[in-house]
């Protein structure tokens, strides 16, 4: 019923680095699929050319057929949190949301309803610069509501979360594909989004690893943070991998990753 | 298209720093305008020797609208450059992905909110000098005169393509401090400096743009006032065919 995202053979290259390299994947309406790999396997890219922030050098990222730069109302198709939020820290909340209202030709009374549904609505007019990590997320993710699109992108959501706000993602994203809608979104954080995830992508150094169910893909290992190891070609808690690949302590924050 | 200049004008007034400059720029060149005409009347009176030249009280007028351009350049550089503050700019693509489109009616916005400001501005500050001169003022009923009239429309025109001028740079450079200093320092001093150096100056956009309202003085030059604007307005026109393509182009 609902639009899919298809990838298909997209690459993107920086000088000699491949970035995405051939990747190819699909995801589904009524189904939140996890995108996974460890920091600089390439999902960030991926999403930036799928979202027309970036070019791709071949291949191509789709959503319900087309690329994103001919959407004509974006917001009502296509709804992104991306790292990095957006929003000018001068603005205030319910500004931040006018003008992406007001560019995609939505009623200003969305601004008050989507605030409301992220639990932001005391905070309308506060500015932006006040707020914490967890009500930037929510700022963020009610901008990606704003149009009440069919799909939803969202890159590293959980990423600095504390349970609480982990644990919100989940019940949000669960709740917005139980609807019909598509939802993709990335991780390094296999753990948390094994949770989430009915569908499950592994890339690694910009190639598919593996894709298919969680259990589908834990499937010949002892857990699935095994298998992302393993697929990754990073020993669990060995020197190189623990770091870059954070499955418990020592989680780097994230977001620099392009 | 509407929707999106809609959008670009919502954002520049949501905008503590952009409202502040604009509401600045026009107190401080009515202000200021009113000091120079007071000073300059009261000299005429006591000691008309203290003065180099001859006052042309309409050409007074104008005196402020020189240092009040700065504010446009302010206005030109923030509107543009806010969008690399916090990310924007990628709110913005994902809002409009179309770039030409989102650019264009940034350039609109920009525009109307430099028009708005000088028509606001111009008029206001060439009656404050009137008033500072007193007796030696020009009447302001006079502002009507077709001369004066010109005049002022045409430093109303040289304040937005100003503007313009400044969004199009900050665009190319994807800074606030760069555009900032070389256009101010341009607009305030270094043009008049380099046109002692070289008669090419008188090509440069503000100096070219200034003869749309200049009658005399020594920053008058060679060119007619709709040959200076045309000079300006391709200066405008050629570093926004710069910008355009290079925003297209470009990752976010």
């Amino acid at each position: 019923m609902g639009p899919m995202i298809e990838i298909r053979g997209l690459t993107r290259r920086f000088g000699a680095r491949t970035a995405v390299d051939g990747l190819t994947f699909t995801a589904r309406p009524g189904q939140v699929t996890g995108f996974l790999g460890p920091n600089g396997a390439g999902k960030s890219t991926t999403l930036r050319v799928l979202l027309g922030l970036d070019r791709a050098d071949g291949g191509t990222a789709l959503i319900d057929g087309r690329p994103y730069t001919e959407l004509r109302r974006p917001a009502t198709a296509v709804g992104a949190q991306l790292d990095g939020g957006g929003a000018h820290p001068a603005r205030t909340a319910r500004a931040h949301l006018g003008w992406i209202a007001r560019a995609n030709g939505l009623p200003a009374s969305r601004v008050g309803e989507v605030l409301e549904g992220v639990g932001l609505g005391g905070a309308a007019r506060a500015r932006v610069r006040t707020f914490s990590l967890g009500m930037g997320r929510r700022l963020d993710l009610a901008a990606a509501l704003l149009g009440d699109p069919g799909v939803l992108v969202m890159d590293e959501p959980v990423n600095g979360l504390d349970p609480e706000g982990i644990r919100w993602v989940r019940s949000f994203t669960r709740a917005l594909a139980d609807e019909g809608r598509t939802v993709l979104l990335s991780s390094h954080f296999m753990g948390e989004i094994a949770r989430i995830a009915d569908h499950l992508v592994v890339i690694d150094g910009g190639r598919l690893v593996a894709e298919g169910r969680p259990d589908e893909v834990a499937a010949g290992h002892a857990s699935l943070e095994d298998a992302f190891f393993a697929l990754t070609g990073r020993p669990g808690g060995a020197d190189t991998g623990f770091g870059r690949w954070p499955g418990g302590s020592g989680a780097a924050r994230g977001g620099g990753e392009r | 298209m509407i929707d999106t200049v809609r959008a670009e004008a919502f954002k520049l007034r949501t905008l503590t720093s952009v409202l502040f400059t604009c509401l600045a720029t026009a107190a401080l060149t009515v202000g200021l305008a009113w000091l120079s005409g007071w000073s300059v009347g009261r000299a005429l009176t006591d000691n008309p020797g203290l003065l180099v030249g001859e006052v042309v009280p309409e050409q007074s007028g104008f005196d402020a609208i020189s240092y009040g351009q700065a504010g446009m350049v302010v206005l030109g550089v923030l509107a543009v450059g806010t969008e690399y503050t916090g990310g924007q700019i990628r709110a913005s693509l994902l809002a409009v992905p179309h770039r030409p489109r989102l650019l264009l009616a940034k350039a609109a916005a920009v525009a109307a909110a430099a028009l708005a400001v000088a028509l606001a501005t111009v008029p206001a500050a060439f009656a404050a000098t009137q008033v500072g001169l007193g007796e030696h003022g020009y009447p302001l009923t006079g502002m009507l005169d077709r001369p004066v009239l010109g005049a002022l429309a045409g430093a109303v025109a040289y304040w937005v393509l100003l503007a313009l001028l400044a969004a199009g740079i900050t665009v190319v450079l994807r800074n606030t401090v760069v555009p900032l200093v070389l256009l101010i320092s341009l607009v305030l001093a270094l043009s008049f400096y380099l046109s002692m150096l070289t008669g090419l100056a008188d090509l440069l956009p503000d100096r070219a743009g200034a003869q749309m309202f200049l009658r005399g003085g020594p920053n008058r030059t060679d060119l007619s006032a709709i040959g200076g604007g045309a000079v300006m307005a391709a200066w405008v026109a050629g570093v926004w065919a710069v910008a355009v393509p290079l925003f297209a182009r470009r990752a976010a």
